[in-house]
């Protein structure tokens, strides 16, 4: 009477071995010429002149797409499509000679027209650009010849360079332009295959002998499985880690190199400048006063991340130390909400976008200001929502957010920006730093910018955001900073 | 006969019209803005407005109700949003992954949940039975997402044997797509082992004290013969309605599971797009599986009135 | 009626988590939102169970977490005993349009798998605790309606019911009178599973980052914290998942227990 339990038993545990028991061979011992990277974020679509979404740059940025100019790891201007310019001394003439011989991928060659092209279509009227402004100074793009072409601003401008060299700015063809946010046509090394949306993009080498001949972008965003995906080995790692707290967990595994490095996210605690009460100067700096950056980076951050007294990166040459204009000190900030007439403290809204760092930061800051009497509703939003009620509609009063761009303070002097924020000090100095080409009289302008809004208490000013790359150990040439969004595959091989 | 399934199938196109208007409806109050969410920070006034006619945002809703009515009629899907491709192709693959899923986790299910209920009936009341009757009430009240975590912790990080997640494909082969799909399946499939255990030895346990089962005993039968012939047939029938209404259950576990294993499935679409705002996956894609829902239990209601015409009178 | 074994071992477990949520309403060994002091530490004297991330007492923010679990179960049942009984027994006493169309509606309700409408109610309401019980239960209704209108038939049937009716008792008067006593036990007996399955949803869902939102502690989100600290601190992904298997195993084994007790034909 037990044959059919049995039976069925020995079927199960038959299903069980063959499935558990069956063990992925290890890899052979040959050098490897295909990358699988993780991303956080998946792209909506893959044009990066069209819309603003980081993680498009992250996957074409000099892989599949070039400028006239790149940014290099270290964030230096670089020839690129471009591969010299002439700068006429009022410095409003930019002479560029381009490379010869380049074809994009579908074969079309490569001239003086798709520059024009390119950039007519980007500062345009009906440009969809997601950085208009980086087009805002020119005033005409002539060819010159196939090999020429002349960019003449309005105004001399110190950046245009570093803005040729940014993703929004790269050189498409017309035959193609329409069609790159699915079946993107560059000029770079790295072709497009496939993209499965939810889930991965493809691209292959165009160079036969490249080192890298296949790579792959994979897109997971929970931290938990980016970790899992990385210890399984099925992707050989992220360039941007979103789990500062599994770092240790990589230290320990020989398997794997951690290189922690800087990104351009300066992570403030965005205040409206005109929602009461924080539209009282002495309110933000009671806030200012209670935030204890050093807990706050070692809770939230597991210790990852460099303390920030203002809008500017640390690793930036005209970076001013300003972390001491409100030193953390509870009884100045209840005094300051005293004299604001705020003697039993108020509450408020901290909306808080997805990251890890947004969430968990926005736990420890609403800790911090209990104890001077803030009670903090924290409203978990999701990115579709932050930009609809916070980005756009400025219905807020706090929320934390990591500003990604690069030197970004210029931001502060937008009409209608979110933070509510106007000040004509702010916004004369801009102004200067706007026509001022020479480097140190930029520093000093942009160490002039810091202190305002670092004085004026604009935001929370928390922590810049760390890079926390994690590979295999074994591969090389992945950038250690992120001085702008990208993953250039450029130099990536396996040793 | 006939005038009843007549009637089964009105309610049950009635049914799912209701569900489209109630996911219609749900949907038309969500906040965000598709255009806004395409465009990204520092989006143009202007440039919104053009691609939220592009939409077809600018419509009034009832128009655009009908307007979608009309395209599952003819089985076809909206553009999404977010990809700009037709949904119907994302839900394709996404099926890809999910179906096979289901479908391994219903056969863990049943490789485990059969026997052990058959053990659980022919042992009653010793320890076989209470071993089993614990293990379906302790895998009854495991979360399956707190389970997945451990089989992951377990097979994929400390030991090694299985990939922690991700789908390959079955281009593959076969065995390779089996493994990333197995611990999955097994945190899915292990509490619908515990109730198929439960179901099965309750089913085993009333069918043993059957007069026909007491019939052929006493003409002689050997009890395998019995159990295998006439007590597992027998028992089928609970086991598989109790199977066809846990549809619902797993595509609704496999939205989790397939967060924590990074499965490109429905679930993850689904997740993916309602966070998105990108409507009209989200739409088509919770349309999909409400319908799935629907049309199988009509399949088992209908089975059901095939086999025992009594219950026609009333649903 | 003999006291079942399931029932003993359902009513401690489901006793205990209602001590420890109630203990937790005038003592927690430290303030379960307090953060600083030693982070991520492990089980030790002073913190039994260790701390998080953030330093908070494992202990004291299970405690109040299961205050959030058990709120949750009373609430999500309530709203679907009250709308779903109803619907059941006025389906049940009129069998006319309001059977079909109630019946019919219930279907359409129950098509919705419960994580995929609670997707859907906190991605419009946003997320949050009070959107996440509404949305496990209106997937308790149709539940609820369908075995109280089963029970409710069965009950009609009766002689004593329909002579009630003959001598011109009003639908609604027997139903108060004779349908709702007689439909008690099933519908306790499916409350009480239905409440370890709310338990089970609000942890699912506060794990997917759309039920009960930090810093108010919910056993789901805890766990949701712990996925990346697996390999550092195991604890923080250990305690909280007992808690939610005993929590629901409790409540299983109490349902079982008193449908063994109250109603030996199910």
């Amino acid at each position: 009477m037990k044959m059919p339990v049995n039976v069925c038993l020995i079927l199960s545990f038959l299903m069980f071995g063959l499935v558990s028991g069956v063990v992925a061979p290890s890899a052979v011992a040959q050098v490897r010429d295909d990358v699988v990277l993780g991303m956080a974020l998946e792209p909506p679509h893959l044009d990066p002149t069209t819309g603003n979404a980081a993680a498009i740059d992250e996957v074409v940025y000099a892989n599949i797409f070039q400028g006239l100019t790149r940014i290099d790891r270290t964030g230096a201007v670089q020839p690129q499509l471009a591969t010299s310019w002439v700068i006429s001394d009022d410095g409003l003439d930019y002479t560029f000679t381009l490379k010869s011989g380049v074809t994009f991928h579908d074969g079309a060659s490569f001239d003086s027209r798709d520059v024009v092209f390119s950039l007519e279509r980007a500062r345009g009227e009906a440009s969809t650009n997601g950085q208009k402004g980086l087009f805002a100074a020119i005033e005409t793009v002539v060819a010159l010849d196939p090999e020429t072409v002349r960019v003449t601003l309005s105004r001399p401008q110190g950046s245009f360079l570093f803005n040729m060299g940014w993703g929004d700015a790269v050189i498409v063809s017309s035959q193609s332009a329409e069609t790159n946010k699915t079946n993107p046509i560059g000029t770079g090394p790295f072709k497009f295959v496939s993209w499965t949306p939810g889930d991965r993009v493809d691209l292959a080498a165009r160079d036969p002998e490249a080192p890298i001949q296949r790579a792959t972008f994979r897109f997971i965003a929970e931290p938990a499985a980016q970790q899992a995906a990385i210890l399984a080995g099925d992707i050989d790692g992220f360039a941007n880690f979103s789990a500062p707290e599994s770092v240790i967990l990589f230290e320990r595994d020989g398997r794997f190199d951690v290189v922690i490095g800087s990104t351009e996210g300066e992570t403030i605690l965005s205040t409206n400048n005109l929602s009461p009460p924080f539209d009282d100067i002495r309110v933000r700096q009671a806030v200012a006063h209670a935030i204890d950056r050093v807990e706050l980076i070692e809770a939230a951050q597991f210790g990852l991340g460099t303390p920030i007294g203002s809008h500017f990166a640390p690793h930036h040459p005209a970076y001013i130390d300003l972390t001491g204009t409100y030193a953390l000190d509870l009884d100045r900030a209840r005094a300051l909400l005293a004299e604001a007439g705020l003697t039993d403290g108020f509450s408020a809204t901290l909306k808080l976008p997805p990251p890890a760092y947004a969430r968990r930061g926005g736990e420890i800051i609403a800790a911090q200001l209990a104890r001077i009497g803030i009670e903090l509703e924290l409203i978990p939003v999701e990115w579709a929502t932050w930009l609809v009620q916070v980005f756009r509609g400025k219905d807020y009063d706090l929320t934390i957010v990591a500003h990604t761009e690069p030197l970004d303070i210029g931001i502060y002097n937008n009409e209608g920006y979110y933070f509510q924020y106007r000040s004509e000090a702010l916004a004369a100095v801009l102004a200067d730093l706007d026509r001022t080409a020479i480097a140190d009289q930029r520093f000093a302008l942009m160490g002039e910018a810091q202190r305002i809004v670092a004085e004026d208490a604009v935001n929370g000013y928390l922590f810049q955001l760390p890079k926390i790359g994690i590979w295999r150990t074994g591969l090389t040439g992945l950038w250690e900073n992120s001085p702008i969004q990208a993953n250039d595959l450029t130099e990536v091989r396996w040793q | 006969m006939l005038s009843y399934f007549a009637r089964r199938i009105l309610v049950f196109a009635a049914t799912l019209l209701a569900a489209a208007l109630a996911i219609f409806v749900v949907l038309e109050v969500l906040p965000g803005d598709p255009a806004l969410v395409i465009l990204g920070l520092g989006a143009d006034d202007a440039v919104l407005t053009a691609l939220r006619a592009d939409l077809g945002l600018d419509r009034p809703a009832y128009i655009r109700f009908f307007h979608w009515l009309g395209d599952l009629l003819r089985l076809e899907t909206g553009v999404s949003h977010t990809y700009d491709v037709p949904v119907g192709g994302l839900i394709a693959s996404g099926l890809g992954v999910t179906g096979p899923l289901a479908l391994f986790a219903i056969g863990i299910a049943l490789v485990l949940g059969v026997p052990l209920g058959l053990i659980a009936a022919t042992r009653r009341n010793r320890p076989g039975d209470y071993g089993v009757m614990i293990f379906a009430q302790v895998g009854m009240a495991v979360p399956n997402f707190w389970f997945a975590i451990l089989l992951v912790l377990l097979f994929a990080i400390t030991l090694g044997w299985l990939p922690a997640g991700g789908f390959d494909g079955w281009q593959q082969g076969f065995l390779p797509g089996l493994q990333s799909l197995f611990l999955p399946a097994l945190s899915l499939g292990l509490p619908e082992a515990a109730i198929l255990a439960r179901v099965t030895r309750s089913a085993v346990l009333e069918t043993l004290g059957a007069d026909f089962v007491r019939t052929a005993r006493a003409k002689g039968a050997s009890e395998s013969r019995i159990l295998l012939r006439h007590v597992l047939h027998a028992a089928s029938i609970p086991v598989l309605t109790i199977m066809g209404l846990q549809i619902a259950l797993l595509l609704a576990g496999s939205i989790v599971v397939e967060r924590i294993f990074f499965l490109p499935g429905l679930g993850k679409l689904l997740f993916q797009a309602a966070s998105q705002r990108d409507l009209v996956t989200v739409r088509d894609t919770v349309m999909l599986v409400v319908a799935a829902v629907i049309a199988i239990n009509f399949l088992v209601d209908a089975l059901a009135a095939l086999i025992d015409p009594r219950p026609k009178v009333s649903a | 009626m003999t006291v079942s074994r399931n029932f003993i071992i359902g009513l401690g477990l489901t006793a205990t988590l209602v001590t420890i949520a109630v203990l937790s309403l005038i003592w927690t060994p430290y303030d379960p939102e307090v953060i600083g002091g030693s982070l991520r530490a492990g089980p030790s004297w002073s913190h039994w169970l260790g701390t998080d991330w953030a330093g908070r007492d494992v202990a004291s923010r299970l405690m109040t977490g299961a205050r959030t679990s058990i709120g949750v179960g009373v609430v999500a049942v309530a709203i679907g005993m009250i709308a779903g009984v109803g619907l059941g027994v006025i389906a049940a006493a009129h069998r006319n349009w309001v059977d079909d169309v109630g019946m019919r509606a219930a279907d359409v309700v129950f098509a919705f798998p419960a994580i995929i409408s609670a997707l859907l109610i906190t991605t419009i309401f946003g997320p949050g605790a009070i959107n996440a019980i509404i949305a496990i239960g209106i997937f308790n209704i149709p539940v609820f309606a369908r075995v109280s209108r089963n029970a409710a038939l069965t009950v009609w049937a009766h002689d004593y019911v329909l002579a009630g009716l003959a001598m011109g008792k009003g639908r609604l008067r027997l139903t108060v009178d004779h349908i709702l006593p007689n439909i008690a036990p099933p519908l306790i007996v499916q409350a009480t599973i239905q409440f370890g399955l709310a338990i089970l949803a609000e942890a699912a869902l506060s794990f997917l980052g759309v039920g009960v939102q930090p810093p108010a502690p919910s056993w789901g989100q805890m766990l949701f914290d712990s996925q990346t600290m697996m390999a550092i601190a195991p604890w923080l992904a250990i305690f909280p998942g007992l808690a939610i298997a005993f929590a629901v195993l409790g409540f299983n084994l109490l349902g079982d227990g008193l449908r063994d007790m109250l109603d030996p034909r199910l």
